[in-house]
């Protein structure tokens, strides 16, 4: 890593978008995220690292409240973004969703056009007041997934038939396109191969200029290479919360040692 | 790490690849086994389905051919207007069916036409009689009857003359039976004589010849029943009227004939060559199913004389072999001739309309409900568990369960509007269609990849748009199999419809034909009347237009199954 990125990484690093305090999440009687506390800065990217099971994906789906469509769950403490709380019954989950985009683990494309699962959130936020917004919308989010070039010319074949880093750049332009200011993302390459991967993570990279951007990841390569600020979860606790240099160069806490290192997880 | 060098673990085996062991074989054995019974269980099936298809369609295909009289008929002012003067449409209203319209129209115009056409109406029958009366004769060995009939004044003498040899006979066995020899004797030589005096002199010396005690052997020379059923034959000419020649074409109760009439009282005193349908039973004879010899050859209610009418209509080409399209107009009629299926039909696709939109509606709203919405608790899982449980409940309870809710109707005050209409008949059948409906439909919306729903909340759909964007649109083809499967369950239910009076028996118990009316008319509907053409009393009709009717219904469960392939195409889409 150059100098420069450390510069600009140190330089950007200042607000904080969502800010989440004793956090407690049941699955019925299992008590699967124990008392997390994290900030996570905005026009950042924050790696949630940890072993299986570990509850980084649960912790990144209490972002949106897309832990609500599961019944058993249940989720204390407070998540604030900007300073509001996402868990307040005034809140509506869908207006949520529309600032706190997210891309999942495998490529979900909705079986329709290339165009259509761009312009559906679009479309049921009201962003576009015409036919023409909408193509600009479209494109804008598509430019910004690095996608644009490779699909101009078919917008209207299914999405279903891009191959897997395609589909996988259009989930991100189709979670882009409702204008977010969070982007969620659960381990968005462990279905790619390494070239789409390396696609993503520099599409990452850039997105950092707009958002906010969360990625839950096994890799910790992955982890290293596109995040400025990493947490690590084991066992449904926050062990260690900072600086992604510092995580990997100097773990404070021996159980971060031993995962980074290789020898638990 | 790793237990690869534990000691005690499975010993490992020598054995050469190229040798089968023991398990594999018994392994190969089974699969070759359950292969075999796969194929042959799928053989016998296929076996079954093609002499099911044959039997409907070699006996449904024909029977959808009528034949028919080309008669000239005339409406004659004699009988429509018996006072003269303008003919009025009411007084043709309450002329009798039978002596009015059979007789004096129909019969009549039959004659005129048999008559026109060359056709000796009596002659025909009586030679007929005759070559039955020289047959029946021949047969026995007494040989020159022609002769003798014709040296008779009249049939009816020579029937007579013949009956009287035929008692002498008949005498002579019994007095031969009997111990006394010379009354015997006499008997046999009186019988002899008989024939002899008939001309039979062969079959006289015959008899002369039987030993007096021998009863057997004169009973076995079959001239007492020969000349009786000689006689018997003919004499049957004389008794040759308007009735048996009516008979051979549909004459009977024709009501159809009468209304034309009120309606057009203009037609009176005109004649119009029209096809009258031949008589049900006849058309056996002449597809060539009955021979019309013996008694088991011979269309019910019929003889010879009036087959051999029927072979010189044939002849004179009278008759005519046209395909029967007023069965998918008339209504149900006891009498094949006129039978049809026009408002079953009409009612079925009326009761189908009713099943689509209130069990594709409700069992869709159902299953989105259940599925998506309802929490999970005792209730919804008390709920589940029996709309499967209804799934497996025998039509005729759902039925009962119409017949219920019709006599609180019924009691309420509105109840014989509502009986036997498709609007009924529907509301029940979509009551036995929704399980089926929400069963597939639950099972569509679940085999949506979840993927799909993480999608659509990740974007910011609310539930409501998740479900009717993404998750329906998906669950479409399954949802529409099920529906289809359920419209076609519901189209060959008979139980519950025989329970809430769409089984009329009579064409006239129809109030008014479904062409005119909606969903609030009398209506009958396709397995019903399948069902009573399936039990009607001529077995042309049991045998023939039963599987006619089958046959349409098999042609609508075709073109179902054929639309819901070319729907799931349309809806398919591939995740």
């Amino acid at each position: 890593m150059d100098d420069l990125r450390r510069i600009e990484r140190t330089t950007d690093m200042n607000d904080t978008k969502i800010s989440a305090k004793g956090v407690q999440v049941y699955y019925g009687e299992t008590h699967a995220i124990k008392d997390v506390s994290v900030e996570i800065g905005d026009k950042t990217v924050t790696a949630f690292i940890g072993p299986s099971g570990c509850g980084k994906s649960t912790f990144l789906r209490c972002l949106n409240r897309m832990n609500d469509t599961i019944d058993i769950c249940r989720v204390q403490g407070s998540i604030t973004m900007d300073d509001q709380d996402i868990y307040d019954p005034r809140v509506d989950p869908v207006q949520l969703r529309a600032k706190v985009g997210m891309v999942f683990q495998k490529p979900n494309p909705f079986p329709k056009s290339i165009y259509d699962n761009v312009a559906y959130g679009p479309k049921i936020h009201g962003l576009a007041r015409n036919k023409a917004d909408m193509d600009g919308i479209v494109e804008a989010s598509l430019r910004r997934a690095a996608l644009w070039n490779e699909v101009k010319d078919r917008l209207d074949s299914p999405g279903t038939g891009l191959s897997g880093g395609q589909q996988q750049r259009l989930c991100i332009a189709r979670a882009v396109a409702t204008a977010p200011e969070v982007l969620l993302m659960d381990e968005p390459c462990s279905a790619l191969d390494p070239i789409a991967t390396a696609q993503i993570e520099e599409l990452i990279d850039e997105l950092r200029q707009q958002f906010s951007v969360v990625i839950v990841t096994h890799s910790m390569q992955q982890a290293a290479r596109v995040s400025q600020k990493t947490a690590f979860f084991h066992m449904g606790h926050l062990v260690e919360f900072n600086d992604t240099d510092q995580i990997f160069t100097n773990p404070q806490d021996p159980r971060t040692e031993s995962y980074i290192t290789g020898r638990i997880g | 790490m790793s237990d690869a060098n534990l000691s005690g673990a499975v010993p490992i085996r020598k054995s050469s690849l190229l040798e089968q062991s023991a398990l594999v074989r018994k392994r190969h054995r089974t699969g070759t086994i359950l292969r075999w019974l796969g194929f042959s269980a799928i053989t016998l099936v296929l076996m079954f389905l093609a002499i099911l298809l044959w039997s409907i369609v070699s006996r449904g295909v024909p029977a959808l051919f009528q034949y028919q009289a080309q008669i000239e008929l005339y409406y004659d002012p004699a009988v429509l207007n018996p006072d003269g003067g303008d003919v009025s449409a009411e007084e043709i209203g309450t002329i009798n069916l039978r002596t009015g319209f059979e007789r004096g129209i129909f019969t009549s115009s039959l004659r005129s036409t048999l008559e026109n056409a060359g056709i000796d109406i009596e002659g025909t029958v009586s030679r007929r009689w005759t070559a039955e009366a020289i047959g029946a004769l021949d047969a026995a060995g007494l040989t020159g009857a022609s002769a003798i009939i014709a040296a008779a004044p009249t049939p009816a003498d020579a029937a007579r003359q013949l009956g009287q040899a035929g008692s002498a006979v008949r005498a002579a066995v019994a007095a031969m039976d009997g111990d006394d020899t010379n009354a015997a004797i006499t008997a046999r030589d009186a019988a002899a004589q008989a024939l002899n005096d008939l001309g039979f002199a062969q079959a006289a010396d015959r008899v002369a010849s039987i030993d007096p005690s021998d009863s057997a052997a004169l009973a076995e020379t079959g001239y007492q029943a020969a000349l009786t059923d000689a006689a018997g034959a003919l004499r049957q000419p004389a008794q040759f009227d308007d009735a048996a020649l009516s008979s051979i074409i549909f004459a009977t109760n024709r009501r159809d004939v009468r209304d034309q009439l009120v309606d057009n009282p203009d037609l009176v005193g005109t004649t119009e060559k029209t096809g009258v349908p031949i008589d049900i039973s006849v058309t056996r004879y002449l597809s060539g199913e009955l021979s019309g010899v013996g008694t088991a050859q011979m269309p019910p209610g019929f003889d010879i004389g009036q087959l051999a009418l029927v072979d010189a209509m044939v002849e004179a080409d009278l008759i005519s072999n046209s395909f029967r399209w007023h069965f998918f107009t008339n209504p149900y009629s006891q009498s094949g001739e006129i039978t049809g299926i026009g408002p079953a039909l009409m009612g079925s696709a009326y009761m189908m309309l009713v099943v689509l939109v209130f069990s594709l509606v409700f069992g869709v709203a159902a299953s989105i409900y259940l599925e998506e919405f309802a929490p999970k608790n005792r209730f919804t899982n008390f709920i589940e568990i029996n709309i499967a449980n209804l799934a497996a409940v025998p039509s005729i309870v759902f039925g009962i369960l119409g017949a219920a809710i019709l006599f609180t109707l019924m009691d309420l005050g509105f109840g014989s509007s509502i009986r036997g209409t498709a609007l009924l008949g529907g509301l029940v059948l979509s009551l036995m269609t929704l399980p089926t409906i929400v069963i597939a439909t639950r099972a569509a919306l679940k085999a949506v990849p979840p993927s799909i729903a993480d999608a659509a909340l990740g974007v910011g759909a609310s539930k409501v748009q998740m479900v009717f964007h993404h998750k329906l649109p998906l669950a479409a083809p399954g949802i529409l199999t099920g529906t289809i499967i359920g419209i076609a369950q519901a189209l060959g239910e008979t139980a519950p419809l025989l329970l809430i009076g769409l089984s009329v028996s009579t064409g006239a118990a129809l109030l008014s034909s479904p062409f005119s009316g909606g969903l609030l008319e009398q209506a009958q509907s396709m397995p019903t009347v399948v069902y009573l053409l399936a039990q009607n009393q001529d077995a042309p009709v049991r045998e023939g237009l039963a599987q006619s009717a089958i046959l349409v219904m098999l042609v609508l469960l075709f073109a179902l199954n054929i639309l819901a392939i070319i729907l799931r195409r349309k809806f398919e889409r591939r995740w």
